[in-house]
């Protein structure tokens, strides 16, 4: 009687342990985490701006003491003559600022 | 009428003060400024090379300055120069237009750096070096 009710709860062990073992895989691969943090950043580089701070000083006397530099340093332009890229970003500043 | 006769003089010595002072400083500080030309231009094409190469650069308050570090003796001793003269000539021209040195310095560092090339260091006014082509100048 007691061997009867052995054989049936051995099958059932059997199978459960069959389960198990067919689930485990699953188990795993649901236990496994995955992140994924996209990075895709634009930084936008402004110019720097340069802008004199003794800007209140009368227009006139700016004026001339640009022009008296202008002429010292007149021998710069025989020295080195501007890149092109230079001069013509130069005009577009003055543009800018008419 | 002797306070009218008292400005009347006062005028007078100022007046003369004034046509003294300019004929007798006027061609010392010719001779001044011809002789400080003469220095710049002498130095100009090795400050021209240093600044190509990225070893000195140019500050907003107008000056010349080594970028990186201290350079070596030969380069230090052109910085000093070129400096001393700049502080020379900007004291002239400030006396002569009664304003300020540091306009004039400034006004002289707008200039070079309107006329740097686009590769030249440029000091801004917190103290950082920017490539000119970073920068855009306003003045």
């Amino acid at each position: 009687m007691g061997q009867a009710h052995a054989a049936p709860r051995k099958n059932t062990m059997k199978h459960l342990t069959t389960i198990m073992i067919l689930a485990l895989p699953l188990m795993l691969a649901g236990c496994k985490t995955e992140h994924t943090v996209n990075t895709n950043s634009v930084v936008e580089i402004k110019p720097i701006e340069i802008k004199p701070i003794y800007a209140t000083i009368d227009i006139n006397v700016k004026v001339q003491v640009d022009r008296e530099l202008d002429s010292f340093f007149d021998y710069e332009e025989t020295l080195k003559p501007l890149p092109a890229k230079s001069s013509s970003r130069l005009k577009d500043i003055k543009k800018g600022q008419a | 009428m002797n306070h009218a006769m008292n400005n009347t003089i006062c005028g007078f010595f100022a007046l003369l003060t004034l046509m003294v002072g300019t004929l007798t400083a006027t061609p010392a500080q010719a001779d001044e400024m011809s002789d400080l030309r003469d220095r710049f231009m002498e130095r100009a094409p090795r400050l021209l090379q240093l600044r190509n190469a990225g070893t000195l650069g140019e500050t907003f308050a107008g000056w010349v300055e080594p970028v990186k570090g201290a350079p070596e003796k030969a380069v230090a001793d052109l910085v000093t120069a070129e400096n001393n003269d700049r502080k020379a000539l900007y004291a002239l021209i400030a006396a002569r237009q009664g304003i300020d040195a540091a306009v004039v310095a400034e006004r002289n560092a707008l200039r070079i750096f309107k006329s740097s090339a686009d590769d030249h260091l440029l000091k801004t006014k917190d103290g950082t070096w920017v490539k000119k082509k970073d920068a855009t100048i306003e003045g």
